[in-house]
């Protein structure tokens, strides 16, 4: 007995090697989303005040950048209010000829302006933390979109004054996009691979593309107006299983200069689930 | 002693902030990204009881991933690396040092420290990548990402350890 209990206590360290194993084992495989959501409710607050002095610093330096790419979408906005008001000047001020691939119907969408205070594209599983959270009316399952206009990903969960988001650079998010030129419609999921290119999958084999065309949101998920810009068709795969397709889009959204983004609310979205889910029943 | 615990104290907290507010969002080439913190257990003292730097190591990974948002990953990686650290000393520490000391240029030549350091890191981060990629995994692309962030974390550490030494 007393040479048991020597040989465990002079081979404690296995002992205790193991049992941290295992703890971190479990962390890292039973932590599904909901867990995670939880566990990240907490830490988020902590983690989201610390990134923020480290965002603000990074914010300041890119200042020129940001500044200029403001600029620019200033200008190509300027551009278009002047077509807009041309064109109801030809119309003798009565109509406005709508453009349905265009996000100009905007009167339930509402957009809150957010910095990134956390991001990471280095991983398998990217996320990114925002410095607005339920204070500033975000809520989960908003859209994200760049400062220049192209999808960022969704928020994820939501704590008071932090969100976070599941960008297109991981392998959980999945987006229903469309071929602007087509109207053909697939998931774009990405790979884990590289953080400049994704894939649209589930394509059927007839569908019609060309390399270059622009790939934009469906607008069938109540999370994102349709035909905001998503990438750019660079490769094409046919898959060996199935008779679907499997084009490599490089995506609009440059995750590792993102600095500012617009969050996306749909005001009608409360009332959209509340009917397909009667339908559903 | 208090003075080696206060340093460490210091060196966990920066590494920390360092790693998690800079480091993790640098993806140089969408490659190399540095992995610093393990140099916390590289300096932590030779004789350091094995249980505590288990304790230690895992402490280290879970605020790595606490703020990282990568729940248990680092935490795994860190333990790992913290029980192969005793084979590691025992290969590389010089056959004269009977001390506690805490491994540095001055007290295990500046080649062997470099080759202990190197291979602490080397390993730590190939299970690192190996683990965090899995089922993604691509072979070039896995050795790539290992080769790209093992030299540039390599580099970081060999500045950290210069100032260290210079101090």
């Amino acid at each position: 007995m007393k040479n048991l209990l020597h040989i465990i206590i002079s081979n404690f360290h296995w002992i205790f090697f193991l049992v941290l194993i295992c703890i971190a084992g479990w962390l890292l495989i039973n932590n599904d989303e909901l867990q995670r959501s939880r566990y990240l409710d907490i830490s988020q607050d902590v983690a989201g005040k610390m990134h923020t002095v480290s965002g603000t610093i990074r914010s300041y330096l890119h200042l020129k950048r940001d500044n200029a790419a403001l600029t620019e979408r200033i200008a190509i906005l300027e551009q278009e209010l002047l077509q807009y008001k041309y064109q109801i000047r030809e119309n003798n001020f009565t109509t406005i000829k709508y453009d349905s691939s265009s996000v100009l119907n905007t009167s339930h969408w509402r957009f809150f302006a957010a910095r990134l205070v956390h991001n990471s594209i280095s991983g398998t599983e990217n996320y990114i933390t925002l410095d607005k959270g339920i204070a500033d009316g975000i809520r989960e399952d908003m859209g994200v979109v760049s400062a220049e206009g192209a999808v960022v990903g969704l928020v994820m969960s939501v704590s008071s004054n932090f969100s976070r988001v599941i960008p297109l650079l991981n392998p959980n998010s999945r987006l229903s996009c469309k071929i602007k030129s087509s109207n053909f419609f697939g998931s774009l999921i990405w790979d884990g691979h590289d953080s400049r290119y994704s894939n649209l999958g589930e394509l059927p084999s007839h569908t019609v593309y060309k390399m270059g065309d622009t790939i934009v949101t469906s607008g069938f998920s109540a999370t994102f107006p349709e035909g905001v810009p998503v990438g750019i068709i660079t490769n094409a795969v046919r898959q060996k299983a199935g008779n679907s397709n499997l084009l490599q889009i490089k995506l609009l959204t440059d995750f590792s200069t993102l600095h500012e983004v617009l969050i996306i609310e749909n005001l009608q979205k409360k009332e959209r689930n509340e009917l397909e889910k009667g339908v559903d029943q | 002693m208090t003075k080696v615990f206060l340093q460490q104290t210091v060196m966990f907290i920066l590494l920390v902030l360092l790693q998690v507010s800079l480091f993790n969002q640098i993806n140089l080439f969408g490659i190399a990204t540095p992995v610093v913190y393990i140099y916390f257990l590289i300096k932590l003292p030779v004789r350091l009881n094995r249980n505590v730097v288990l304790l230690l190591a895992a402490l280290m990974g879970l605020a790595i991933d606490t703020f990282g948002y990568t729940l248990g990953l680092n935490m795994l990686i860190m333990v790992i690396s913290g029980f192969m650290r005793y084979w590691l000393l025992y290969l590389f520490t010089p056959r004269d040092i009977t001390d506690n000391v805490v491994p540095s240029f001055s007290t295990f030549g500046r080649n062997i420290f470099l080759r202990y350091a190197g291979t602490a890191t080397l390993l730590h981060i190939i299970l690192l990548n190996a683990i965090e990629t899995g089922a993604f995994a691509v072979p070039h692309l896995l050795a790539l990402r290992i080769a790209g962030s093992f030299a540039l974390s390599y580099m970081i550490i060999y500045g950290f350890e210069i100032l260290c030494s210079e101090k």
